[in-house]
């Protein structure tokens, strides 16, 4: 009975995110009517050179990164949920994200005090160090975090360990922000706010193609995951090999956030509150269900976040971590609220 | 048809950390065959869970052998293991959405695909259990919604479609109301006898153990293992031994445990049958010995069972109607 309602949800998730998609690139500060973004898109008819602009050199590529980010950082954000068997365990909480962000805050405000170079003008290659830096960032934290795991046993320490490796990053960053001039601050506080505009040009193809690898890949860890439902000792005895298989779940989450962060700055909540909805919707912890759900879900949500922040009139004005923050916020609370109500009626 | 299933050879368990070793048991001596249902009792901390996390192999053995099947049990790899090994623990997983069916069926994960795909038999096999523990009515519900022992149940029939010949359960009772109690104990009696699995628990419900099961292990004071039939260890005084604190009294006649009541005072009472006992055991609870040649000027005479008791001293007599008013009034005849 409840099978036969995954095709429709599917569909219908689906179709929301043509929808947004097709919305994204028609809405904004100039309307382009749906028929002309059609023909642009496919290269038929004559449309105005402004509007193939329009959409191929701005709209395109930041819905493109919309797309793959909500799908790769909700897939993140359902590995680490799962992993930790904690409901607030998101991307940010092993101290990836703030990995990055102390990568990006070590290059652009070092290069400015110490290098007396302005990263942030320095146009294509500013942005292509920052990703490289952001990049390195997350991955020196998940070296640590890799390294702790196969120390300690418990998955709680390691998330406390995630925790305090975050906050270490943060208060270096404060320290390096003090002996920064305003306008690397500047600079940095923008990267933070996060945005899926960021990526330009031919970078968004890069993006796009990583993603498109990755987030298959990380679809191998189904069955790995739904025995970790179970607790370790029941997975193990299951024939799991608990150690590969944890590893493996942290490399995973933290390749797609590193990428992710990298990209479009430190997005919050949508890591958080998608796999909450996706349980949600689909009543069910079977992460052959949740991962492609948590895929689709994330890609329709971060669609529907830009297109809010770019709606006429707030254009440039709403950063996108409010978005998604005044939206997923809601979520993760709906959810644990309906959820307390479950556990009252057991 | 009982079958040697798990030698254990001089075994020492305990926990090994960077600076130290510490030993909880050593030199341990024992078979577990299958078709049987073997209850490891023991006083908390005595190491029950780490015998038995040892014999699951969760954590290594510190000197010794353990042979499953005849093979040493760390020649076996992770995969070997879980068809031959299943595991019901205390631990209480808080699963949300997710069905009792959907959690029995991850016990075929030793067997199925690379997605963890049920295949055909895996269904049948499933469907099977369910019916074998009688729990077809659970299947369909959220495992957040059952109760202790349905869970246990649930947990029970994951650990069955596992299909390994050896399940271990470490105390599969705890937590639970009586009659969930029985029930999940026979219910794993029953299955040692009709599936011939080889059933090793821990349990501290000493009264279900000392009647349901079949062999009994017991770990005593100075972690030496005994181990024998619950008769066999009543005879050869151990379990009187081992229980004998206060408070507690292992009465040979029925091979089972009571509670001590001390008694300082003496009535004669008369009588026979079921109402006789219930007098009794209403004065001892008072602590007043009630026995039949006591030589005390009070005196009880019980009747048959619809009749009053009465109740006498120097020739003063009255009659009860319940034992409820013989203990209001007993005092004013002794």
């Amino acid at each position: 009975m409840k099978q036969r309602r995954y095709p429709l949800l599917f569909i219908t998730i689906g179709a929301s995110i043509v929808v947004f998609f097709l919305m994204n690139l028609t809405i904004g500060t100039i309307a382009i009517p749906p028929s002309s973004v059609w023909n642009i898109l496919w290269g038929i008819g004559d449309e105005a050179p402004v509007w193939q602009n329009i959409i191929w050199k701005s709209r395109f590529p930041q819905t493109l990164t919309a797309l793959f980010a909500g799908a790769g950082l909700s897939i993140s954000g359902l590995q680490m949920q799962t992993l930790f068997r904690n409901p607030l365990a998101g991307p940010a909480e092993l101290g990836i994200s703030s990995g990055a962000s102390l990568g990006v805050a070590l290059i652009i405000l070092l290069s400015g005090s110490v290098g007396g170079v302005a990263l942030s003008k320095a146009g294509f290659y500013g942005e292509l160090s920052i990703s490289i830096a952001a990049i390195i960032g997350a991955m020196a934290v998940m070296f640590v975090i890799i390294l702790i795991a196969q120390r300690v046993k418990g998955n709680v320490v390691l998330l406390i360990m995630g925790v305090m490796i975050g906050y270490i990053a943060t208060a270096i960053i404060g320290v390096l922000k003090f002996f920064s001039n305003d306008e690397d601050v500047r600079a940095y506080v923008i990267w933070g706010l996060g945005s899926f505009s960021k990526v330009s040009g031919d970078q968004v193809y890069t993006f796009a193609i990583l993603m498109t690898a990755l987030i298959p890949l990380s679809f191998f860890l189904m069955k790995s995951l739904n025995l970790m439902l179970l607790g370790e000792n029941y997975a193990r005895n299951l024939g799991l090999n608990i150690r590969r298989a944890r590893l493996l779940t942290i490399l995973s989450a933290c390749i797609l956030t590193a990428i992710v962060t990298a990209y479009c700055g430190p997005i919050i909540f949508l890591g958080l509150a998608v796999p909450h909805l996706c349980r949600t919707i689909f009543q069910s912890s079977d992460h052959r269900v949740l991962m492609p759900a948590s895929t689709m879900v994330g890609a329709s949500l971060a669609l529907f976040c830009n297109l809010i922040a770019r709606m006429p009139g707030f254009e440039g004005a709403l950063p996108i971590n409010s978005v998604t923050a005044l939206i997923g916020a809601p979520i993760v609370i709906f959810v644990l609220l309906n959820k307390r109500k479950n556990e009252l009626n057991e | 048809m009982k079958k040697k299933t798990i030698t254990v050879e001089d075994l020492s368990i305990g926990y090994i950390t960077k600076r130290s070793r510490k030993i909880v048991a050593e030199h341990i001596q024992a078979d577990i065959f299958s078709g049987e249902l073997t209850c490891l009792l023991g006083s908390n901390g005595i190491g029950k869970s780490t015998l038995l996390r040892t014999l699951s192999a969760f954590q290594p053995k510190l000197a010794g052998s353990i042979h499953l099947l005849g093979k040493e049990i760390s020649e076996y790899s992770e995969k070997e293991l879980a068809r031959l090994v299943s595991v019901v623990l205390t631990e209480k997983t808080s699963i949300l959405n997710m069905t009792a069916y959907e959690l029995i069926s991850l016990g075929r994960s030793p067997y199925t695909d690379f997605w963890g795909t049920l295949a055909e038999d895996d269904r049948a096999i499933i469907d099977r259990i369910i019916s074998l523990i009688k729990i077809e009515n659970l299947a369909p519900r959220m495992v957040n919604t059952l109760s202790d022992g349905e869970r246990q149940k649930v947990m029970i029939s994951k650990a069955l479609v596992q299909e390994a010949p050896i399940i271990l359960l470490d105390e599969p009772t705890a937590f639970l109301d009586f009659p969930s109690k029985v029930e999940i104990m026979q219910l794993l009696h029953r299955l040692s006898r009709e599936v011939n699995k080889t059933i090793f628990l821990s349990t501290h419900d000493l009264e279900l153990a000392l009647q349901i099961a079949d062999k009994i292990w017991l770990i005593d004071k100075d972690t030496r293992l005994h181990i024998g039939t619950p008769e066999d260890l009543a005879l050869s005084g151990v379990l009187s031994n081992f229980f004998a604190q206060k408070g507690i009294i292992f009465d040979m006649e029925t091979g089972l445990f009571r509670v001590a009541n001390r008694f300082n005072r003496e009535i004669r009472v008369t009588g026979h049958g079921r109402k006789y006992a219930m007098v009794r055991k209403a004065l001892l609870r008072n602590e007043i010995l009630a026995s039949r040649n006591a030589e005390t000027p009070s005196y009880i005479d019980v009747g048959d069972l619809h009749s009053p008791i009465l109740i006498g001293q120097n020739g003063q007599e009255t009659r009860v109607s319940t034992i409820e008013e013989l203990l209001d009034r007993i005092e004013d005849f002794l």
